[in-house]
């Protein structure tokens, strides 16, 4: 054995180490530094070559090791070493260059162990010109990329030194890599070292601790290395243009590309506040300048792209930054994590995601190496160029398209550089007219008409059919007509006409489907009220909607203040049962009068009424007549009319010749008669959903999203059943995007797409400068078209605040902005991706409720869920509600598995039935609070194995805590990585068992640590024979 | 940082609505003589857009 000197190790090596920790076996760290030498070296010279490098640079002959919990650098005296070499210089060129492509990529994608010697490896060999090669791939924990320039300008000097026979132009070294390392060590600390991170702590303070970058999928529950890169070349020029505009704004090129970046990340992820990584060389004296080792430290820069400025503005806040940035660059990173403390969340990486380097100079490495250590980063270079992305994140698609939308935004900036950062193309114009034009291709000839035309066209064409079975007893068609156009001519007598509104406070009934009719028929738009609503509400509403009349049932008329014309039978009896002619009524009556009015509960404010035009129903209804056969077949009608959703089961059938069915889902009436053809449910209703009561032909699903994990069940029990997703607002006439799972056609888990929008309407998916995302990119939801609602009644503001202009339609239309956030899927349909304002966030990490909800729902014995972020105790708190069997900790164990760390509910309640609104929606605020959030305070379990006793004695003695009980966690006591370091080096040397870092963090909790502790040795048991395991424990029995 | 700039505006129909004042204006669209921020301009427009019929459903009514 070599002789060998122990120092710290430097910060940089530090920080490697531990990232290396994650997963050793991942050569994400290799470094390729390749090297022709010149005609007249052959292979012992060559080899001499590399040992005369190796013996001036102790980085060198450094490996890593840790010592009693402290991690150390060992430097060991220089020993000549032969290389590996091959001889191919008899094959032909073609078969040497595939041979030379698999040692290359043998040779980087092999990892290097950390502690042992040396860190790097070599391969010589002979090429068809006779000349030698060298492959030489080391560690970043000793080299970085100013170090591959110094490694190329030795070997090249000793070559040239070899063929000359003259003493080798290489500069004298002062110091070596430990002298640098244990200098810093003595520098960065103390108040120093408090001073630096004083600056830190302060620019990091509510940057967001994860970007927004919207991803293809969830975060895996444990970040790991794997990665894939897109290389590509600039487009000819570019980079000078970059230089030009860099020199004309006191600036240099990188930090053009920097804040092209920023200024990319956040017109795709919305994010005004915008953190990247950037390198420091960390090389800062001259005696530093000639070595070879690991100096590189990253550093976080901030970017504000708030109130869009314009790119010149943005770029002088970038270089500001930077500047800034850089004169703390030597702050080690790690300690910057510690101090800033971000969530712990082992499925991100901490402070930074994204990446830009500009390495004008050195070209890529030949070899992909199928890692990456960023979720994003770019490398520019003047050749080939790349974009590095965390494949459990992106797909190539998606990293291809971010690619195309930085080149485009970069050749935008330097031509305009005034431009606002909003205005900036990110889109091809292909892509541009696909999302706009060709997925939006929806135009269809409607005539327009009134719903009045349309059923009165229906009750002529089949006076004879059943319109309506309610309680068992049908009505034809000519009775429902003629009954509403008794109704119809006393309301017009009464005042009720076009623009005015009549309010219908009926049950479920006869009588409320005969004066909707009879509403309309009199040019007035109805305003359902549902009965069962508290005073107070029927109150504001009748109020707020102005009606020039309020028609109750005898039942209800006391729940109405005021006068009400009370539905007793008699009522209208004298009247003519004709159809009513615009001669009848007030004024005459025209498509683009109002239809209804219905009262829609925001998330903030006061219930608004959505005025929707006659017009707009038409077109609504003409699409779902097309859509829906079931609708000429028995439509059960089950929930109430207050809700928008109903008009498709109502007014579908009775303008399609088709049977409403009236009743409750738990009504017997819901059942007489068979099952129907056609119903409209929510996702929540569907675990309620009786075989008996399953339709036969459209199973129409909307308002909430859904998941093919609530739609599973139901499915696999009725498979010949179309399934249509329906989205819409109520402000775009009931759906307005839908999509259709055909019969036979599986149903994929995750979010069910909600498809494509129906006839002559738009859906726009917008950025903040509501310029059209890319597919895949998430979008603000607008929609434009023929079902857009006139607007909230006497609500002129709000009104004007929600229908925008629309900048990609015919002059002068509206676009309504859902407040829904989507994206286009490659094949044109879109994906529901929540409510923008209730994305909600627990101390500072993005909840996704669906993702949660979905994960519950996977464990085979729960049979509904839901998950909330809770308030009760004053910090945000994830709960989980299930509904079935299954087993507290089963479920929990299931959600570690699946999901992140901080999307697992600290706390599950198990219900009898998840609580619905009236309209069958899931009723979040009726969600009980937890029993309690989490182990109540003083709540000790002593350790109950002897794995969890070491294990708690260690987190007590690394964290300085008196009392450590099986349940406690290491990072809630105060641990950070550097301790949790030292903790599983002392782990290791109690047990002598392979525990990697990771294991730290994906267990941090005493019991569950010591349980991968016990399965660790008992998978090393497994490996041992009898004898091995009876020697073994004879031993432990001597030393004990 | 600057508070955005919104313009109240209008189309044929006589249809209110706002729009940042940094951007170009959709065709069919015009400038209806205010500007401020957000709520001011919604607050305005509360206060002229009496009628909230379309213009050609007010015209064919009277």
């Amino acid at each position: 054995m070599s002789q060998e000197w122990t120092f710290p190790a430097s910060f940089a090596q530090e920080r490697v180490w531990m990232a290396n920790q994650l997963d050793p076996g991942s050569p994400v760290f290799n470094v390729s530094s390749p090297w022709l030498f010149p005609a007249g070296i052959d292979v012992d010279a060559a080899t001499d070559i590399v040992n005369q490098v190796v013996a001036r640079h102790e980085s060198l002959r450094t490996h890593l090791r840790v010592d009693d919990g402290a991690l150390v650098q060992v430097v060991q005296a220089h020993v000549p070493v032969p290389l590996p070499a091959d001889d191919l210089s008899g094959l032909p060129r073609a078969d040497y260059l595939e041979r030379l492509a698999e040692f290359r990529a043998e040779l980087a994608r092999t990892p290097i162990p950390l502690d042992e010697p040396p860190l790097w490896r070599a391969r010589l060999v002979r090429n068809p010109d006779g000349l030698v090669a060298l492959l030489f791939v080391v560690h970043h924990a000793v080299f970085d990329s100013h170090s591959a320039v110094l490694f190329i300008q030795e070997v090249a000097a000793f070559s040239e030194a070899a063929l000359t026979g003259a003493p080798a132009a290489v500069p004298e070294l002062p110091i070596q890599y430990a002298d640098f390392a244990v200098w810093q060590r003595g520098q960065l600390t103390g108040v120093e070292l408090d001073r630096q991170l004083a600056f830190w702590v302060d620019h990091l303070t509510g940057a967001p601790p994860v970007t927004g970058l919207p991803l293809d999928r969830p975060r895996p529950a444990q970040l790991d290395f794997a990665g894939d890169e897109v290389r590509f070349d600039l487009p000819a020029g570019l980079l000078d243009r970059v230089g030009g505009l860099a020199a004309g704004a006191s600036a240099t090129p990188y930090m053009v590309l920097l804040a092209g970046f920023a200024a990319l990340l956040s017109r795709i992820s919305g994010d005004t506040d915008v953190v990247v990584g950037v390198s420091t060389a960390g090389r800062e004296s001259q005696e530093l300048a000639s070595l070879i080792g690991m100096f590189v430290n990253p550093v976080a820069l901030r970017c504000d792209v708030s109130g869009d400025p314009t790119f010149r503005e943005l770029l002088d806040r970038v270089r500001d930054g930077l500047l800034n940035a850089m004169e703390h660059g030597q702050t080690p990173f790690q300690e910057i994590v510690e101090a800033v403390d971000p969530q712990r969340d082992p499925s991100v990486q901490p402070i930074f995601q994204t990446a830009l380097n500009f390495i004008p100079d050195s070209g890529l490495d030949p070899v992909e190496l199928g890692t990456t250590k960023d979720d994003l980063a770019f490398d520019i270079t003047t050749e080939e160029s790349r974009l590095v992305y965390r494949t459990g994140l992106f797909d190539r698609s998606t990293a291809e398209a971010i690619v195309d939308r930085y080149v485009r935004l970069l050749d935008a900036v330097v031509a305009d550089p005034d431009r606002p950062v909003g205005a900036l193309p990110l889109l091809a114009d292909a892509d541009r007219n696909r999302v706009l034009v060709t997925w939006n291709d929806t135009a269809h000839e409607v005539p327009p008409s009134t719903v009045v035309d349309e059923v009165q066209r229906q009750a002529a064409a089949t006076p004879d059919a059943t319109a309506l079975v309610c309680d068992g007893v049908p009505l034809t068609y000519a009775e429902l007509n003629t009954a509403a156009n008794r109704l119809a001519r006393l309301l017009v007598s009464r005042g009720a006409g076009p623009e005015t509104r009549v309010a219908l406070a009926l049950p479920r009934s006869f009588e409320l489907v005969v004066a909707i009719l009879a509403v309309l028929k009199s040019g007035a738009a109805y305003v359902p009220v549902d009965t069962a609503y508290p005073a107070n509400r029927i109150a504001y509403l009748l109020e707020d909607a102005e009606p020039t009349l309020v028609v109750a049932a005898p039942e209800t008329a006391a729940l109405v203040p005021g006068e009400a014309l009370v539905l007793d039978g008699e009522v209208g009896a004298d009247q003519s049962d004709v159809d009513l002619t615009d001669a009848d009524r007030r004024a005459p009556l025209r498509p683009e009068h109002p239809a209804y009015v219905l009262y829609t509960s925001g998330s903030t404010g006061r219930p608004k009424g959505v005025v929707v035009e006659h017009r707009a129903a038409t077109a609504y209804l003409a699409w779902a007549r097309h859509t829906y056969p079931g609708l000429t077949g028995t439509a059960l009608l089950h929930s109430p009319i207050s809700f928008d959703l109903t008009v498709t089961g109502l007014l579908g059938p009775l303008t399609a010749g088709g049977t409403v069915r009236l009743a409750a889902l738990d009504d017997d009436g819901a059942w007489v008669g068979g099952r129907p053809a056609f119903l409209k449910v929510t996702p929540s209703h569907l675990p309620l959903l009786e075989p008996e009561l399953s339709p036969t032909t459209d199973l129409v699903i909307g308002g909430e999203a859904l998941t093919g994990e609530q739609l599973a069940g139901w499915r696999a029990a009725h498979p010949d059943v179309a399934v249509i997703n329906e989205y819409g607002p109520t402000e775009a006439t009931v759906g307005c995007v839908a999509a259709r799972i055909a019969p036979g056609e599986p149903v994929v888990a995750g979010p069910v797409p909600i498809g494509a929008p129906t006839w002559n309407m738009r859906a726009l998916l917008l950025d903040a400068a509501l310029q059209p995302v890319p597919p895949g990119v998430v979008g603000d939801l607008y929609v434009a078209g023929a079902q857009l609602a006139r607007g909230y009644h006497r609500r002129p503001g709000l009104t004007a605040e929600r229908f925008l202009p629309c900048p990609y339609g015919p002059p002068g239309e509206r676009m309504y902005a859902t407040g829904d956030l989507a994206r286009w899927r490659a094949d044109g349909t879109l994906e529901y991706l929540g409510r923008r304002d209730e994305q909600v966030k627990v101390r500072g990490m993005r909840i996704e409720l669906g993702e949660i909800e979905a994960a519950l729902l996977a464990h085979p014995d729960v049979r509904a869920a839901a998950a909330a972020v809770r308030v009760d105790s004053g910090e945000p708190v994830l709960v989980g509600y299930l509904v079935g069997p299954a087993a507290e900790e089963s479920v929990r164990a299931e959600l570690a598995r699946e999901l992140p760390a901080h999307l697992v509910p600290a706390a599950l309640v198990r219900l009898d039935a998840l609580p619905l609104t009236p309209n069958g929606k899931l009723d979040r605020a009726a969600l009980p609070a937890p029993a309690s959030t989490a182990p109540a305070e003083g709540s000790y379990l002593p350790p109950r194995t002897a794995a969890e006793a070491l294990v708690a004695e260690v987190y007590a003695e690394i964290l300085q805590v008196e009392k450590v009980g099986a349940l406690d966690d290491f990072f809630a006591l105060g641990g950070n990585s550097l301790r949790g370091m030292r903790a599983m080096a002392r782990i290791r040397a109690e047990v002598d068992v392979e525990l990697p870092m990771r294991a730290l963090f994906s267990s941090p909790v005493v019991a569950d640590l010591a349980a991968q502790i016990e399965e660790r040795i008992a998978a090393e048991l497994d490996g041992l024979s009898d004898t091995e395991v009876a020697a073994l424990l004879a031993a432990e029995e001597e030393s004990s | 940082m600057a508070e955005p700039r919104f313009l109240v505006v209008r189309n044929d129909e006589e249809q209110y609505s706002i729009w940042s004042a940094d951007r170009d204006l959709p065709a069919g669209w015009h400038d209806a003589g205010f500007a401020g921020s957000r709520e001011e301009c919604l607050a305005h427009v509360d206060t002229v857009w009496t009628d909230m019929r379309p213009r050609s459903v007010r015209e064919a009514n009277s």
